[in-house]
């Protein structure tokens, strides 16, 4: 018999759950939880059970295919390396070397964005080179870069057991981050107090000892309240305030404007629970804050972010265990995809290739003498600039590594027109997407479970994944076609034969992955970095010190407006979401029937007194339009949503919720406010 | 009977998997399996089968049906049934009540023209079926999620069954599923099951009059009020005893393990044995197939195994498996063979005896494998586990019905969905499951619907629990799935002194008649 267990790790959200692949005579028949695995103990959710189930999947992409007379072709590799290398050189003889952008992928390894970046960076000679972290966490890492001097989740998973006031505000966390959510059930389960604060009474809520449910986009009005009671009450923690930061005068006297009367006016809140709300979390002993895209996906993304950070050093909850502020990334290796430097202003570890406007030319000198050649030194666009710039012809070829910007980015119909209006558009991707359907060649990519590779997850921690069984068909690892398209296009370097030495070229080059090797994850070190050297033990809690940039900075923050307000023509707001059952633009979970039969259809939640004011019913099919399009959608009545708000969940091309989302931006961070546009709501005829 | 027997049975061909249940179950033996290209399928023998049911709740993926009297019918009519909107239209309490009775027994009290009783009491909804043997208890969760009070099963007298002993499964399987909903909190007497030989007017009123003043007394039926906000502080201070999921090592026979094992490879006693290999920091389930990577052998934490050995049998291998097993794994192992899902004559079990801490943190009253080769037996009579075990277990026995509700339905809350108790069980492994039907559980939502989701799985196992604990160890919010699966064992010793897993010859008792599994007196 031929029977192997694959420890690795699930590719679905950025819990990075351990799974053990089970593989019976080189064909996936299941998986198991690992029970050895520091994040999940040997839990998964329903879609790490599933995890195997779309890998070998009949509609798996076999062979390279290039687009010929409107339609696909089988091709080789050998042509499909010869046609994309042509035409990228043509482009940059013709328009110049800012004319191609390249987005890398939250669900490939750190070693595939690296290259990814390298070959953007190096090959392409742009910095026009960015991926979906723009869309869900850009505000997190500016945000937070600008209040402690680092974008990422200051605590580890497990440190949120130890915690003794866990604080929620736009987290679904049951249903996207099952395995961190249990690190709270198990936190309240010990006594600790739970905050909840979600225009949505998310599954938490019921848990919550206060559940509050605000407006959509007056996050800071609200926070700015609840910390203005905390001031006024002098709950707030001084000693931290004077040892460890700096700027609170400026920020006291912004908080000072947001009495919780006017907190409560604007965002919906009632001025006790706003009470509540300030002397549970400052007076706890350890309070944890996790935040997810309710607070990320604003045109206020970084004042909401900032405004979080800013709660966090009031009370002195910062660089101890059960504490924190612990944004939740979306996809397993969004963190990693950062990390290794695929964002347009930032080589890997977030060295910066301009400080404040200036030329950073010591940390360009460095990657250019590691790998021997000429590198732009101004930044690059970012994702939904890059779609902006190719619908305004600016941006002429395209290389997507498995993404599917077709339906997650926002206003998909401008997307998609900026798509076609491209020379050349290359999609790597294991499945067929709305995407690659645009594309004038598709590389059929290896999975999860076909490469070796390691992972990043939300709490820093580098993560391995193995190999099970080989490419299905002709497929390669993504960071195959990279070295192999490279090569093509004339670079020699990207000579790696293994994922191993990818990885050792971006310890070397990134001072916090400096310490992190193969061999010591494959020891069983599980490492979250900073990690400066071989012998050191990685970094669970950051801050216990000091910040990264000495004094955490206080960030004087006011509401603003969300972009697109609700008046009577649009008179509802919509917000967009995930469900448990499925991931994403669903080519993996609808791929997988378990999951699939879940959740099988979109639907539009509406509070009854909204559905009344309209006369729909339960179930009925609607049309749905907002300033950008209208899809039409099924009803789903439920008093878990504010009245005044809808929600749609983005998963699904039949009724896709991004042809009605605003790509309007925030103005540092540039991500997108998905979480809030203006639609009417029509019956159909 | 014969021909046109409108309840004769049939197997769902695409959804039989071939465990077989379905055979003892039936008292005419009227259903066989048989090998089809797709795997092996009952098939029910028409001139044989005299339609009483007794085979549908014994296939416990739904694939065994009368069509013509199926689940669906049966469900879709207690969630149709109108006797809760009544009972809701006052302030006071009005309790509501299902009667499920055999057609015998309707058609006796036809003819004394009493039938407009139940029709004309508001109160009262009936269904009519075969027999009561062919009533799944799965139907009584549905009732008490649809509101309603109690359940009335009317049905003939032990000895005056027309289907031979059919309806002896009834009382057992009534008598288990009233075990289990009494651990979870639901006062076991709103299911009462009626073998009366009154069939008068008046004899029957008598009936339903009294089982409607206990309902009376007992108040409304605790789902009811489901769907409030659960405080669970109070009750949380029972802590769950499993501890098999802490990642701490075991090491006490681990050197054992190695020498044994070692050995038996490098004699070619055995080519390839099923153990556990820690590589690269985990511990995943592995081959050994040579005593050089002996080191790299232990013994936690531990992996459902049987499932593990079925998935590899799916693929034809020469000679024998050689298989680390505990005492669960084994029991395991022998219920999967009883489903045909295992051939142990192509196994070598290699049994390993659990310690008493092992034991204890398992609440495990059977830690010892049929054969020990590794390890020393714990002293079942001496050790204090099965003490402070019983002491953990009446913790929640001892509780007030309604603060068990309570509990459960506090951990119950916490339910994601992900099917760990069912996918991590190795004992539970049929290809369809009833927890994916939308005519029991309502898909795409979190928590599913509380208890019913538990419940049926629960009854489901029943008489396939092991006791291993891979389904509490599997969850991620931490249900003590395990708590109640050894409560539950606990009573299918006590009343059919039957321990699943022991012996691969001895059928499931509550899918045989009294003479193969006799019961004792139960104790109320």
């Amino acid at each position: 018999m031929n029977y192997r267990s694959v420890p690795t790790t699930c590719p679905y959200c950025a819990c990075g759950c351990g799974i053990v692949l089970q593989v019976v005579n080189d064909h996936i028949t299941g998986v198991l939880p690992n029970k050895s695995h520091p994040v999940n103990n040997g839990k998964l959710c329903i879609k790490g059970w599933n995890a195997g189930v779309f890998i070998e999947h009949s509609d798996r992409l076999k062979t390279p295919l290039i687009k010929s007379g409107g339609k696909f072709k089988d091709a080789s590799w050998k042509e499909a390396y010869n046609f994309v290398a042509k035409k990228y050189n043509g482009l940059q003889k013709k328009y110049g070397r800012s004319s191609i952008a390249a987005l890398a992928s939250g669900r490939c390894t750190n070693e595939e964005n690296y290259l990814m970046m390298k070959f953007a960076r190096l090959v392409l000679g742009t910095n026009n080179i960015d991926h979906c972290s723009r869309l869900c966490h850009a505000s997190t890492v500016t945000g937070l870069s600008y209040s402690f001097g680092n974008g990422a989740m200051t605590n580890s998973i497990p440190d949120l057991e130890e915690s003794t006031c866990i604080f929620i505000i736009g987290s679904n966390t049951i249903e996207q981050h099952p395995l961190i959510a249990r690190r709270v059930l198990k936190a309240k389960e010990k006594g600790a107090k739970l905050i909840v604060i979600d225009p949505r009474s998310v599954p938490m809520a019921k848990f919550a000892d206060i559940y509050v449910q605000h407006q959509p986009g007056t996050d800071v009005a609200l926070l700015n309240g609840i910390m203005n009671v905390i001031l006024s009450e002098h709950l707030e923690d001084r000693t931290f305030i004077e040892s460890r930061t700096e700027g609170f005068e400026d920020f006291k006297d912004q908080i000072d404007a947001y009495p919780p009367e006017l907190a409560s006016k604007l965002s919906g809140v009632v001025e006790d629970d706003i009470v509540k709300i300030a002397r549970m979390f400052a007076s706890s002993e350890r309070g944890s804050i996790i935040y997810c895209m309710g607070i990320s996906q604003h045109t206020t993304g970084v004042d909401n972010v900032r405004t979080i950070a800013n709660l966090a050093m009031l009370t002195g909850n910062l660089g101890r265990i059960g504490t924190g502020v612990n944004p939740l990334r979306g996809q397993i290796n969004l963190q990693g995809a950062c990390d290794v430097g695929a964002l347009p202003n930032v080589y890997s570890g977030y060295q910066k290739i301009c400080e404040l406007d200036v030329e950073n030319d010591e940390v360009r000198q460095k990657f250019e003498e590691a790998w021997k050649g000429k590198l732009d030194s101004q930044p690059g666009l970012t994702n939904v600039e890059m779609f902006n710039a190719a619908y305004d012809g600016e941006i002429k070829g395209m290389h997507i590594l498995g993404g599917n910007p077709a339906l997650t980015d926002p206003d998909v119909n401008h997307v998609m027109a900026a798509m076609k209006n491209l020379e050349i558009l290359v999609v790597h991707d294991i499945f067929m997407s709305e995407t690659a359907e645009l594309a004038d060649v598709v590389l059929p990519a290896a999975s999860f479970a076909e490469k070796d590779g390691t992972y990043t997850l939300t709490d820093r921690r580098v993560v391995r994944i193995r190999k099970a069984i080989e490419p299905v068909g002709n497929s390669k690892p993504d960071w195959q076609i990279i070295c192999e398209l490279a090569s093509e296009l004339g670079s020699d370097a990207f000579g790696y034969d293994l994922p191993s030495k990818v990885f050792a070229e971006i310890a070397q080059l990134t001072p916090i992955y400096q310490g992190i090797s193969y061999d010591r994850l494959e020891n069983g070190d599980i490492i979250q970095w900073p990690c400066p050297a071989p012998d050191h033990p990685g970094t669970p809690v950051l801050y216990e010190d000091s910040f990264i940039r000495g004094k955490g900075a206080f960030s004087p923050v006011g509401f603003i407006e969300p972009a697109e307000v609700p008046d009577e023509t649009y008179p509802l707001i919509l917000t967009t979401g995930r469900l448990l059952f499925q991931y994403h633009t669903g080519s993996s979970t609808r791929r997988s029937p378990k999951l699939e039969q879940e959740a099988p259809e979109a639907f539009i939640e509406i509070h009854p007194d909204d559905a009344d004011k309209l006369d729909v019913n339960m179930n009925e099919r609607v049309k749905v339009t907002s300033r950008r399009g209208s899809i039409e959608i099924n009803v789903r009545i439920t008093e878990s949503i504010r009245p005044g708000v809808v929600f749609i969940p983005f998963h699904y091309a039949e009724s896709p919720a991004n042809v009605l989302t605003n790509f309007a931006l925030d103005p540092i961070a540039k991500i997108p406010e998905f979480k809030i546009c203006a639609v009417k709501i029509e019956k159909l005829k | 009977m014969g021909h046109e027997n409108i309840f004769i049975a049939e197997a769902d061909s695409s959804n039989c998997f071939g465990c077989g249940y379905c055979i003892p179950a039936c008292p005419f033996g009227a259903v066989e399996l048989e090998h089809q290209s797709s795997g092996l399928k009952a098939l029910v023998s028409a001139d044989k089968c005299t339609g009483c049911g007794t085979c549908v709740p014994a296939c416990w993926n739904g694939a065994m049906q009368q069509p013509s009297v199926t689940d669906k019918q049966i469900v879709q009519e207690i969630d149709s049934s109108s006797v809760v909107d009544i009972s809701t239209q006052t302030d006071e309490f009005v309790p509501s009540m299902i009667v499920l009775e055999c057609n015998s027994c309707s058609k006796k009290r036809n003819s004394t023209g009493n039938t407009y009783l139940i029709r004309s009491d508001t109160r009262v909804s009936s269904i009519t079926v075969s027999c009561t043997a062919r009533i799944k208890p799965e139907f009584a969760v549905k009732a008490f999620a649809r509101g309603i009070d109690g359940v009335l099963i009317s049905g003939c007298q032990k000895d005056h069954c027309r289907y031979k002993s059919a309806n002896e499964r009834t009382i057992k399987r009534f008598t288990m599923f009233s075990r289990l909903i009494a651990h979870l909190g639901i006062d076991p007497r709103r299911i009462k099951i009626n073998d009366t030989t009154d069939f008068s007017v008046d004899g029957f009123q008598h009936e339903l009059d009294s089982f409607i003043n206990l309902l009376n007394d007992l108040g409304p039926n605790p789902l009811k009020e489901n769907g409030q906000k659960v405080e669970a502080e109070k009750l949380l201070k029972i802590q769950t005893r499993f501890k098999h999921s802490e990642q701490k090592k075991i090491d006490a026979f681990l050197n054992e393990a190695r020498d044994f094992i070692g050995s038996l490879l490098s004699e070619n006693k055995l080519e390839s044995i099923l153990a556990l290999r820690e590589e690269h920091g985990q511990v995943v389930p592995a081959v050994f197939s040579s005593s050089e990577d002996i080191e790299m052998l232990v013994l936690s934490p531990r992996y459902g195994i049987a499932r593990i050995v079925m998935e590899i049998q799916k693929e034809p291998y020469e000679g024998k498996l050689g298989v680390l097993v505990r005492a669960c794994d084994e029991r395991g192992l022998i219920e999967l063979a009883k489903q045909n899902k295992v051939d142990l004559s192509q196994l070598e079990l290699i049994g390993l005896a659990c310690t008493a801490e092992e034991a204890e943190g398992c609440l495990c009253s059977k830690p010892i494998p049929s054969k020990i080769d590794i390890g020393k037996p714990v002293d079942l009579s001496d050790s204090d586990f099965n003490k402070s075990t019983q002491e953990y277990l009446d913790q929640l026995n001892l509780l007030p019905l309604k603060e068990r509700f309570e509990y459960w339905n506090y951990q119950f809350s916490k339910c994601i969905k992900c099917y760990a108790c069912r996918d991590n069980c190795p004992t539970c492994v049929c290809d369809t499951c009833i927890l994916e039907d939308p005519i029991w559980i309502k898909r795409g939502k979190i928590p599913p619907e509380s208890p019913t989701f538990h419940m049926i799985r629960m009854y489901h196992m029943t008489q396939k629990c092991t006791g291993c604990g891979e389904c509490e160890a599997a969850c991620p919010v931490e249900i003590p799935l395990l708590t109640i699966q050894q409560m539950i064992i606990a009573d299918m010793q006590e009343i059919f002194g039957y321990s699943s897993g022991e012996n691969i010859d001895q059928n499931h008792p509550l899918d045989t008649d009294l003479a193969d599994a006799p019961m004792k007196e139960a104790r109320q």
